[in-house]
């Protein structure tokens, strides 16, 4: 199959480790659209939906480490926010390791394309989304 | 005082707002009393009454535990429903609505007054409060992506639900980017995934939503399993105890600060 | 021309021959209801039916229709106007709705005609089926719109026995029948007898309480009376009253922006939406529930009379059965009687 359109939701953080590993040179999968948040908390189920809609085969969402965190750590929450979500994908027929989470530190550029490709990978195994087509729950 | 009296047509009732005794004759209480009542005690500035099914008992604890509703502020009479009864589409017969058969307890978790019923319909609220816990899973096997298509985008539901109050509702349209406000078939089921989602770990179960859908679409299905999952993963389920704290991971609605 | 008949074989031929060079529509089983679609052949026409969910006005003025596209390039603006579309033969249209297409004529045509509307209306050939099991919630009887004949048939087609007796009504519904004359028949006498007693017992099946003479004098009477405060009470605002009425016909403009191109589209609407009256600086006249809930009865029964010289409600009786709060149109009619 032809790269997989991969829409990449990042935290700041982890969205470093995307400019880390630019300056490094190290590449990662050409159909990524990378797009940067503030936290990964702050990503709301709509977003994700929509990447759907427009055509993405699947969605990556990277946060950062809880062992990186002060305290609290968001990324847990959007951890069990991107499940119930999965769950709702699966009902209406759409995979759900389409919906992808990666956990990575800032300044990380190789982790960051490491994880990015194998979670791209997984994706691309499932082959395309014809989001309209979908039928049967998973 | 909030509660029922006939409607226009065999096989109805619909809500009607009592403001002295002599009108409370007009009150009703049958198989037919459909709609969510609760959603008229939200912004409501005087103390009222309000009678409450099962679900609307669950709507209300939602409520409250939003602080939409003042607890202080309403009387709840909760009578033991026997379910709400729809004409089938089909036949020409009236039948329990789906997700009255799903439900998880007929009698309101929090009243002030319970009616229980002469001894005829207590026995069925009993029998019909065991043929539940036996289980009567939600539908398996629906083809959502095709049901969605045959939404009108009306958004009755949005409107018809006790639950949803946000002062600016993200999928009327006004956030263009969203969904539009007019029928795009491709966003059909942007709309019904992003309103499952504003509804995991909220949805009550009354039907409300259901009810009002022109094309019949059993949202209640979707919700509930959802729901399910919820509960598996957070251990919370909604509309039971007032003073539980709906888990941080389920969606807010947004509601302006006045 | 005088009456003709055709059997209901001979109409699933004709059908099978019109799909081949053209769109036929005709009432589809969708989910628990019916809708207006586009059949394959004859096979797929169903008949048996009191009235879909959404009234065929959707092929006269869709839920969502292209006006046009256009693209900038080099500083030039190019539009594309949308072309339009084969010619419909739309198959079994209730009286109710066939009268409501007139209403809406008058609205789209008159001094300033729409366009899209026109254009639609034009390729459009009306083939109305009486109603032999009006629901309780039918009330065309009260404004003359049903149950037997609708005032936009082309061809008026009633069932008897042996077939369809078949009446044209306009030129367009005539020079369809010449065109087709081989799946027609001269109705026979008994089939006219069998038409007239049809007829007659569809209309008396339906209650008269309601009149509907001088109702647009009577809702003038009553516009600051406390019952629309009342009424609108357990109005919950969905709007679906408007969204399957088959007289309603409020649109709003969209337009998708996709960086030099664009399309606009524009898509039903409904007065009930709290945003309908908005303005920008903020005003609106209407901005409570009452004042909303009263505007739909008020332009149904009192302003497009006024303007239009047809009451626009047609007894479909749509709103009645699928409002969730039961507001009945029949109870704002009856109330000044």
């Amino acid at each position: 199959m032809s790269e997989p359109k991969i829409v990449a939701f990042m935290c700041w953080c982890s969205g470093s480790g995307a400019d880390q590993a630019g300056v490094e040179k190290i590449s990662y999968p050409t159909g990524i659209m990378p797009v940067r948040i503030p936290c990964s908390a702050l990503l709301g189920p709509e977003l994700v939906i929509k990447a759907f809609e427009r055509g993405a085969d699947g969605v990556i969402v990277s946060a950062c480490k809880p062992s990186d965190m002060r305290r609290v750590a968001p990324s847990r929450l959007t951890e069990a926010r991107l499940e119930i979500l999965r769950s709702l994908l699966k009902e209406v027929g759409i995979e759900g390791e389409r919906l992808q989470m990666a956990w990575i530190s800032s300044q990380e550029g190789a982790k960051f394309a490491e994880e990015v490709s194998k979670a791209a990978e997984r994706i691309a195994s499932l082959g395309p989304l014809e989001f309209r087509k979908v039928t049967k729950p998973v | 005082m909030i509660g029922y009296e006939k409607g226009s047509s065999p096989g109805r009732a619909r809500p009607c707002f009592v403001s002295s005794p002599q009108d409370a004759t007009r009150l009703v209480w049958n198989q037919y009393c459909a709609a969510s009542l609760p959603k008229y005690l939200i912004g409501a500035k005087d103390k009222v009454g309000i009678v409450a099914k099962g679900c609307d008992g669950r709507a209300i604890v939602e409520l409250i535990k939003d602080k939409q509703v003042d607890r202080d502020r309403i009387v709840i009479i909760a009578p033991a429903c026997l379910g709400v009864k729809r004409a089938s589409q089909t036949s020409r017969k009236e039948i329990l609505a789906g997700y009255c058969e799903r439900c998880s307890n007929r009698i309101s978790p929090i009243a002030d007054i319970a009616i229980l019923g002469n001894s005829n319909e207590k026995d069925a609220a009993e029998r019909f409060a065991r043929d539940v816990k036996a289980g009567k899973p939600s539908k398996r096997g629906i083809l959502w992506m095709e049901e969605f298509q045959r939404c009108t985008k009306c958004l009755a539901c949005i409107k018809s639900c006790p639950l949803c109050y946000c002062t600016e509702c993200e999928l009327d349209g006004s956030l263009s980017s969203l969904v539009s406000k007019l029928r795009m078939p491709t966003e059909l089921p942007t709309f019904h995934l992003i309103r499952a989602m504003h509804m995991a770990g909220r949805c009550v179960g009354c039907g409300a939503c259901e009810a009002a859908c022109p094309a019949d679409i059993p949202l209640t299905d979707l919700y509930s399993r959802i729901n399910e999952e919820v509960e598996k993963m957070l251990g919370y389920v909604p509309g039971i105890d007032v003073n539980t704290t709906p888990p941080v991971e389920l969606p807010r609605p947004k509601v302006e600060k006045k | 021309m005088t009456p003709f008949c055709i059997t209901e074989s001979s109409l699933k031929h004709l059908v099978d021959q019109l799909a081949k060079e053209q769109t036929v529509m005709a009432p589809v089983k969708e989910g628990s209801g019916f809708s207006f679609k586009r059949i394959a052949n004859g096979e797929g026409l169903c008949l048996d039916f009191t009235n879909s969910t959404v009234p065929p006005k959707s092929v006269l003025l869709p839920q969502l229709e292209e006006l046009f596209t256009y693209e900038v390039k080099s500083g030039k603006v190019r539009t594309a106007g949308s072309t339009g579309g084969d010619t419909v033969t739309l198959i079994g249209v209730r009286p109710c709705d066939s009268s409501a297409f007139s209403v809406l004529d008058r609205v789209m045509g008159g001094e300033y005609i729409d366009p899209y509307y026109s254009r639609n209306r034009e390729r459009t050939l009306v083939l109305g089926v009486s109603c032999s099991r009006p629901e309780p919630t039918c009330f065309c009887n009260v404004f003359g719109t049903g149950p037997v004949e609708g005032s936009s048939d082309d061809i008026s087609l009633t069932r008897v026995d042996s077939g369809y007796v078949t009446r044209p009504k306009t030129k367009k519904g005539r020079e369809f029948i010449e065109k087709h004359t081989e799946y027609f028949r001269e109705a026979t006498q008994k089939e006219l007898e069998l038409f007239e007693l049809e007829s007659s017992r569809v209309n008396k099946s339906m209650e008269a309480k309601l009149k509907s003479e001088g109702l647009p004098e009577r809702m003038s009477k009553a516009f600051d009376d406390p019952y629309w405060q009342e009424l609108s009470r357990r109005c919950i605002e969905c709007g679906v009253c408007s969204f399957i009425c088959p007289t309603c016909y409020c649109f709003d403009v969209v337009e998708e922006v996709n960086g030099n191109q664009g399309r606009r589209s524009r898509g039903w609407d409904t007065c009930q939406s709290c945003k309908f009256s908005r303005m920008a600086g903020g005003l609106d006249p209407r901005p409570t529930k009452p004042d909303r809930l009263k505007h739909r009865f008020y332009h149904k029964l009192q302003y497009m009379p006024m303007t239009f010289g047809a009451i626009s409600c047609v007894g479909c009786g749509r709103c009645v059965s699928r409002c969730p709060s039961n507001v009945d149109i029949r109870e704002v009619i009856a109330k000044w009687q």
